[in-house]
């Protein structure tokens, strides 16, 4: 399936490549764990377990607010990618955000994120990124899947997802169809307050 | 005045077009087309979206309006999210930016016939402009009203309190009332508080729909008894002839209890 570009109208000088993989090894996932650790500089990516995340929604709401904040240099993380994580948690504590939204080795489909400078963009900037990413979760290209709001409700614990969040107090409509709507709001608005 | 302003969120917002919407004393709202981060975010309305920006003020001491814009900001956001969170109709959030004082919101209302936004103000003035009496007090603008009061019992019986309560302060979504504008709203269990609110609101109505205002006044506070009775088992009813009570002392006194402020 390949993977997504996407941009921000507030800031035309980034673009981000998003790239979700199912079906990736735990043995993997420690191991990227451990370089990432390490700060190995071939694995500069942001790595996102799908546990907590309801919708595309969610993850560009913390996209956009890591990207502001990294161009108003107001980031409490030390590097963009773990700001993105940070920016996606109720919780004001790093540590506790890598675990919850970070890799996780019982989790095996990874949601990969890089923010890069548009001025270092060239032709094959997102195919190289794709390919280095296949060799380092040592997965094929049919493991790659579209990132999209079908497939991250399907990949989603709701009942892990509320208990996080703290929304099992939350008045949900009777109508289920709109349990995806209800959550993506419910979890912006919860990060947005985080700490606050 | 408005231009410095305008120029000041072009700088924070780059690319994105915004167009005044309203001003007020600590607060400029602006309507832009343009979501921050999706295309098709889960909003009512896409393509319309609200900013809400508190510029700094320029006699303030920079440490103390910093602090007070920001704090102002998360109590507003929090104050809704409180909202979404308890199923009262308002808008949601969609991000903010607290050091700014920005805060980007969901569009609410309709355009009515004359252009205007769908205010409950709006509604009403275009009712008593263009319509019979009969239609100004017919079954709709009854059922609006009562729905009106209703939600202003649901916030109530949740401690919390608007601070700000006009009839432009609700929009009408489909003919079911929305609460916008939390700049003025605190948490409290006091029904003096929630007396004073609903006689802001009395008011108000007094002043800007003052030929009807005895009716809308009525079914207003219908729907709010209506609301805390349906909450009798949560002491919904005992809540509400409270209020109640005291909003007679309030409507003798007056909207202060101190002489002071």
């Amino acid at each position: 399936m390949g993977y997504a570009v996407k941009s921000f109208a507030q800031f035309p000088q980034f673009q981000v490549f998003i790239a979700l993989f199912a079906d990736v090894r735990s043995e993997t996932l420690s191991t990227v764990k451990s370089e990432l650790v390490g700060a190995n500089k071939q694995y500069d990516y942001c790595f996102l377990n799908t546990n907590h995340l309801v919708s595309v929604e969610q993850l560009y709401s913390s996209i956009y607010r890591s990207i502001s904040n990294f161009v108003n240099e107001t980031m409490r993380a030390k590097t963009l990618n773990t700001e993105i994580i940070f920016n996606l948690a109720p919780i004001n504590n790093i540590m506790d955000a890598l675990k919850r939204f970070g890799v996780d080795e019982s989790c095996n489909n990874v949601i990969v994120i890089k923010v890069i400078n548009s001025h270092d963009v060239v032709d094959n900037t997102f195919d190289n990124e794709f390919t280095n990413l296949l060799s380092l979760l040592e997965v094929s290209e049919s493991s790659s899947i579209e990132l999209s709001d079908n497939i991250l409700f399907s990949l989603v614990n709701i009942p892990k997802l509320k208990k996080l969040f703290k929304l099992n107090d939350a008045n949900y409509s009777n109508d289920t169809s709109h349990l995806q709507a209800e959550l993506t709001r419910l979890t912006i608005g919860a990060a947005l307050l985080r700490g606050c | 005045m408005t231009d410095r302003l305008v120029s000041q969120i072009q700088n924070h917002l780059p690319n994105i077009p915004v167009q005044v919407v309203s001003q007020g004393a600590e607060a400029l709202v602006f309507q832009t087309s343009v979501h921050p981060y999706i295309d098709k975010p889960y909003l009512k309305n896409q393509g319309k979206y609200i900013i809400k920006y508190r510029p700094s003020k320029p006699y303030r001491h920079p440490t103390i309006d910093a602090s007070i814009t920001k704090n102002r900001t998360i109590g507003e956001v929090k104050f809704m999210n409180k909202l979404t969170k308890l199923g009262i109709n308002a808008p949601s959030v969609i991000s903010a930016d607290y050091n700014r004082g920005i805060i980007w919101m969901e569009f609410l209302g309709t355009e009515l016939t004359n252009g205007d936004i769908s205010s409950l103000k709006n509604w009403l003035w275009y009712l008593e402009k263009n319509e019979s009496k009969e239609k100004c007090l017919n079954d709709q603008v009854q059922s609006v009203c009562r729905k009106v009061g209703k939600l202003i019992g649901k916030l109530h019986l949740n401690d919390m309190i608007h601070g700000d309560l006009t009839s432009s302060n609700i929009i009408l979504e489909d003919f079911e009332p929305a609460l916008i504008d939390f700049g003025l709203s605190s948490y409290s269990g006091l029904s003096e508080d929630k007396a004073v609110d609903l006689y802001v609101l009395e008011r108000a109505i007094l002043s800007t729909h003052s030929v009807f205002s005895d009716h809308y006044n009525q079914w207003l506070l219908e729907g709010y008894e209506e609301i805390h009775k349906e909450f009798s088992k949560q002491g919904g009813t005992k809540k509400y002839v409270e209020t109640y009570r005291k909003l007679e002392d309030v409507r003798l006194r007056g909207r202060k209890r101190s002489m002071l402020g």
